[in-house]
């Protein structure tokens, strides 16, 4: 009884929801710091933080018990407990019993299941029998036992993790086969970019690892050229500009070299078009009249101006910067009378448009075992030696790389490992499979990736894939559309035609689907909730299908609750919340 | 409280000055003022030419003007000698460290396009970095978001050269406009006519061209945006929101220093707070027809729609309690609320909203209800801090303790049902639109803690554990929480669903007023230790 007293009472209840809102305060900052991902795996979805929240059911009901059997003041207080209650049991229900799930449709297919969350291991038979079994995150070991037609088999899901990161290690081995790989540590202090990065001439997960870009800097690893290739690059770095003119069948092209341009107009395709005052500024201002002006020969806002002129006297005007090839289709809204893509390819320092001309550094080895770097910059070229453990400057800004490991026999070796707290990290599910006590296979399965083992003379193939739940309906997206605010490409709303059939009661619904308008059907809500624009394959929407059993207990525990509050605040005859024989 | 002469004189005569200053009757010389109400179309609606200017020049300069010339004037200047805006030193680049990165004098803070055309390359070479970072949802460091600022600055210059963003001239069909600088009938050389007048300062024949053009303009349109054009124009005009603050400190001022019963001055007292009340609402009113959407879409909007539920439930409370003191006191937190409002760098503007925000029913409540619950914990921040202060500077009678209590005690009461209330309902909204009621989502989490804090409060007074000044002091902490659920998850915390509420800045005012809470609680404490 002591106990019931002390969990149903006053204090109790204020030190909980003190520690509630104590915790609550924890989990944003965290938040903040880690992300949404991190306090939903390490917080509110966790054990103890529900059981936290159930402690508060319990004080709340003991309190409410504790002042049986009521009064008419009691009314207010009863209401607003038991209101709660109900709400905790709604949201119980529905964590439970829900399901949500999303489907993505493209304009004319059609769908009737819905992809979860969750995730099973799908086991395939080669005779195409296929077997799920369930994946719940965490350590714990889950033994199955089944019958394929090679025989019994043992299947053990280990561990299955929702947040791997696949990681490869890199480690020189001498046995291996000759393969150059770099690790260096990028860092500068006025952009604050401290980057670790490898360079592996040979990656067969990864042919793309013997380069790395980031923003207009690139980095290689390679053999070192020869220097009549240096030659030849230098060569085409002088490259003198050119302007490209064409339309979208080619039947008008033209190039013109601006270090040379010709007198006179010149002729453009067959049909008496003609590029007339043709002018090229290595350094354009913007002058008098809004007019271009050369500010100097040091190519460094490379532009050109000229006119297009067709027999009838029509003429349009074209500029183009060299550095902003998007400037011209800034103008897209004046009339255009010649439909041609304009390029101008220009010797530029540092210009996004051409990237020959970005920041590179090179990490080369050469024949006789020794390893040498190569900086260019709009600054300079600048090269050495270089050794593991010594830092070099690369000349751009005040970019400076440690050389951490200067590998020649590099393997690459593939494992799975947790993402850092604040991560993301794809799902996946270590498996053993035994057959006769005798092991077959162990690996990490991943997502997307199947991987196929011998069992007897069969052979089974392991993937993951999310859960798919059938709903007793299909849908069929007809047709998605957008809304813009006009004159922006800000949308102001999306929304979908889709149409619904339900073939148990032979039913057919055409409905508009959009934000904050779902369609209700069979306990199921259909949410817009997404879009696809530019894919290949044309528009999708992406719905959230959602079945939530407890939101009537969560309507209903809220009204209580505010009726109850309503009573206890300003209707004093049913607003006391002390017990017999203390008031 | 014994009234001090000097603070008397003090406030009448800032009361005359403020009165003085309800209508706003400077002379200058002519400011491009009547192109003020040339229909425009901007950031996805029709606005007046007076509000598109003041928006680009503040995106470009930091404020609504630059070198003391109104935007409306730098605007049509800029328009008629284009070449010369390009030398114009007015994008403001305030960040040391992205001077420094830029290799600009430090000493600066203003530059024009031209000098910066160097160093183009470089700022889109960070953007980039800082777009790929925002893409893996990281947090761009300080120097990148600078100067993606200064990237839309650069652009926005770029585009006022080239006359893009001019879109003055309606469509025959569709929905965009159209500048005149991107067309080559009659219109573009009318446009130009008209800005050369202006700058060849021919003021008569211009203002009339231009009434000519808006005229025209409105005629195409079938008058659809004459009275959001229109109303734009008068809340320019009459800048309620000013008018307001200052009647109300000065309304404050009066019922605060003149206790006299049925006195004249007391009367103008009233009155000030009549008419403060009005230029609020009318602000207010103006706002929803010019933008037809409830008051509470951005920090701005729903700090004025806060203070005016603040303000009217201290003037109902005084008119139900007899009790003018409310109604003062209300007045004092609601000139604070509307100086801070302007001060703070969250964006005045009259801007669209994102789809997930408009035109829901449920929505519109919920966040209505919110913020109502914020202004009604505001007044129980304010009479905590009278109570408090009264009990420091005078013996309290036992009856004024009670009255006191009382009424703080009943605006938490309203206060917590109307965010509880309001909580429940952004989870109705949640679940109509996402089909999830809760989700710990930051913002509703600390709608969670701010309701639980104030539930421990009603649960200990209900059980009349606490006293009156625990009670004023609650209500002070209290309203700490609404502040970091309002304003701190959006700008501190800077995650979750609802960072659409989002603007920058303003920390060093929110710290002013931490500052101000942690002497006056710390006085407090310590005149009670010492008692």
């Amino acid at each position: 009884m002591v106990i019931i007293q002390i969990l149903g009472s006053l204090y109790f209840a204020v030190s909980l929801i003190a520690g509630l809102a104590l915790m609550l305060t924890v989990s944003t900052l965290l938040e903040s710091f880690y992300g949404t991902p991190f306090v939903q795996r390490y917080f509110y979805q966790t054990g103890w933080f529900n059981a936290f929240l159930g402690l508060l059911a319990v004080n709340i009901l003991f309190s409410a018990l504790s002042r049986f059997p009521y009064k008419k003041r009691h009314t207010g207080f009863v209401m607003t407990h038991a209101g709660i209650l109900l709400l905790l049991i709604g949201s119980l229900m529905t964590s439970l019993m829900g399901i949500d799930g999303q489907m993505m449709l493209f304009e004319g297919e059609k769908k009737d299941s819905i992809v979860q969350t969750t995730y099973e291991l799908i086991v395939r038979e080669t005779q195409g029998k296929i077997i799920p079994f369930p994946l719940r995150t965490g350590n714990r070991e889950i033994k199955h036992h089944l019958n394929t037609s090679a025989g019994s088999i043992d299947l053990t899901i280990r561990r299955v993790w929702d947040n791997a990161v696949v990681k490869t290690d890199i480690i020189n081995s001498p046995s291996g086969a000759m393969n150059h790989a770099a690790q260096l540590a990028l860092s500068s202090q006025r952009t604050g970019v401290n980057e670790n990065m490898w360079l592996v001439e040979n990656n067969p997960l990864d042919p793309n690892s013997n380069h790395f870009t980031m923003g207009p800097a690139m980095f290689q690893i390679g053999e070192k050229p020869k220097v009549n290739q240096e030659a030849q690059n230098s060569e085409k770095k002088s490259e003198s500009p050119k302007l490209h003119l064409h339309n979208q069948d080619s039947s008008l092209d033209l190039s013109v070299n601006l270090q040379d341009i010709p007198q006179g107009d010149i002729a453009l395709g067959q049909g008496g078009l003609k590029v007339s005052n043709l002018k090229y500024y290595p350094e354009a201002r913007v002058g008098e009249n809004n007019k271009l002006v050369n500010a100097s020969d040091q190519a460094n806002n490379p532009a050109v101006e000229f006119d297009i002129t067709d027999p009838n006297g029509e003429t349009q005007h074209f500029i183009k910067f060299a550095l902003y090839p998007d400037f011209e289709s800034m103008h897209a809204a004046s009339k255009k009378i010649f439909d041609l893509t304009v390029e101008l390819t220009a010797p530029a320092a540092g210009s996004s448009s051409n990237p020959n001309s970005g920041p590179s550094l090179s990490i080369y080895y050469t024949a006789d075992g020794s390893w040498v770097y190569v900086s260019k910059s709009s600054a300079g070229v600048s090269e050495g030696p270089v050794k593991t453990g010594q830092t070099y400057q690369t000349g751009w800004m005040d970019f400076s790389f440690r050389v951490e490991n200067l590998f020649d026999h590099a393997t690459v070796i593939k494992h799975v490992d947790k993402a850092p707290i604040s991560g993301k990290g794809q799902i996946a599910a270590e498996v053993s499979i035994a057959q006769n006590n005798q092991t077959i296979f162990n690996n990490w399965v991943l997502e997307n990736e199947t991987q196929a083992l011998e069992a007897g003379s069969n052979q089974m193939l392991l993937s993951l894939q999310a859960r798919n739940h059938k709903v007793p309906f299909s849908l069929q997206l007809k047709e998605f559309r957008k809304v813009d605010y006009p004159g922006t490409h800000q949308p102001s709303s999306f929304e979908s035609d889709v149409t619904l059939v339900d073939p148990e009661e032979n039913l057919t619904l055409n409905r508009t689907i959009s934000m904050n308008k779902p369609l209700d059907y069979k306990g199921y809500r259909i949410f817009q909730s997404s879009y696809v624009e530019d894919d290949p394959s044309g528009k999708a929407s992406i719905f959230t299908v959602a079945k939530n059993p407890g939101i009537i207990f969560i309507y209903g525990g809220a009204i209580v609750i505010f009726l109850g509050s309503f009573l206890v605040f300003f209707v004093p005859p049913f607003s006391s919340m002390l017990r017999e024989g203390k008031s | 409280m014994r009234s001090i002469p000097p603070l008397r004189t003090a406030s009448v005569l800032f009361a005359l000055v403020t009165s003085l200053c309800l209508s706003s009757c400077d002379a200058k010389p002519h400011d491009g003022r009547s192109a003020n109400s040339i229909p425009i179309q901007h950031s996805g609606r029709v606005k007046s030419f007076e509000s598109f200017s003041k928006q680009t020049v503040e995106l470009i300069s930091g404020k609504e003007s630059w070198q003391h010339k109104p935007a409306v004037d730098l605007v049509l200047q800029a328009l008629d000698k284009k070449n010369k805006v390009a030398d114009w030193p007015w994008v403001r680049i305030s960040y040391k460290e992205l001077l420094a990165e830029l290799g600009l004098s430090e000493e600066r803070q203003f530059f024009s396009y031209n000098e910066l055309a160097n160093s183009f390359d470089k700022i889109e070479a960070i953007v980039q970095r800082s777009q790929a970072k925002r893409n893996q949802d990281l947090r761009p460091t300080k120097l990148e978001q600078e100067s993606e600022n200064l990237f839309s600055k650069i652009l926005e210059v770029k585009r006022l050269m080239s006359g893009e963003t001019l879109l003055v001239i309606p469509p025959s069909n569709g929905e965009t406009w159209i500048s005149p600088y991107f067309t080559n009938d009659l219109l573009n050389v009318h446009f130009n006519k008209i800005v050369a007048l202006y700058g060849e300062k021919k003021y008569d024949e211009f203002d009339q061209k231009i009434k000519v053009w808006t005229d025209n303009v409105h005629e195409m349109t079938h008058q659809k945006f004459l009275m959001p054009v229109t109303l734009e124009t008068v809340y320019f005009d009459w800048r309620p929101f000013q008018q307001a603050w200052m009647a109300y400190l000065a309304a404050f001022l009066i019922l605060t220093f003149f206790k006299k019963k049925g006195s004249k001055i007391r009367l103008l007292g009233m009155l000030l707070l009549g008419a403060a009340v009005f230029f609020h609402t009318f602000g207010l009113v103006l706002r929803v027809l010019i933008l037809a959407r409830p008051p509470v879409s951005n920090m701005y909007e729903s700090m004025i729609y806060m203070n005016w539920i603040l303000i009217v439930a201290a003037v109902i409370f005084s008119l139900v309690k007899k009790n003018a003191s409310v109604a003062a006191i209300g007045a004092l937190i609601s000139a604070i609320i509307m100086i801070y409002g302007n001060l703070l760098p969250i964006d005045t503007n009259l801007e669209v909203l994102v789809p997930v925000l408009r035109s829901n029913y449920w929505l519109t409540i919920h966040v209505m209800t919110i913020v109502s619950s914020y202004g009604i914990f505001g007044l129980a921040m304010g009479l905590g801090h009278r109570y408090l202060f009264l009990e420091m500077t005078k013996k309290l009678t036992s009856d004024e303790e009670k009255r006191s209590e009382q009424i703080i005690y009943r605006t938490i009461q309203i206060g917590v049902l109307l965010l509880g209330i309001g909580t429940v309902l952004g989870g109705v909204w949640a679940n109509e639109s996402w089909g999830r009621f809760w989700g710990w989502d930051p913002k509703e989490t600390w709608a969670l803690i701010t309701f639980l804090g104030y539930l421990i409060l009603v649960h200990l007074k209900h059980a009349k554990l606490i006293q009156a000044s625990t009670l004023a002091i609650s209500a002070i902490l209290g309203f700490l929480l609404v502040l970091m659920t309002w304003y701190g998850v959006n700008f501190i915390l800077g995650r979750g669903l609802h960072s659409y509420g989002q603007g920058a800045g303003g920390m060093i005012w929110v710290t002013y007023y931490l500052i101000f809470e942690a002497l006056f609680l710390g006085v407090v404490f310590f005149k009670k230790i010492r008692a």
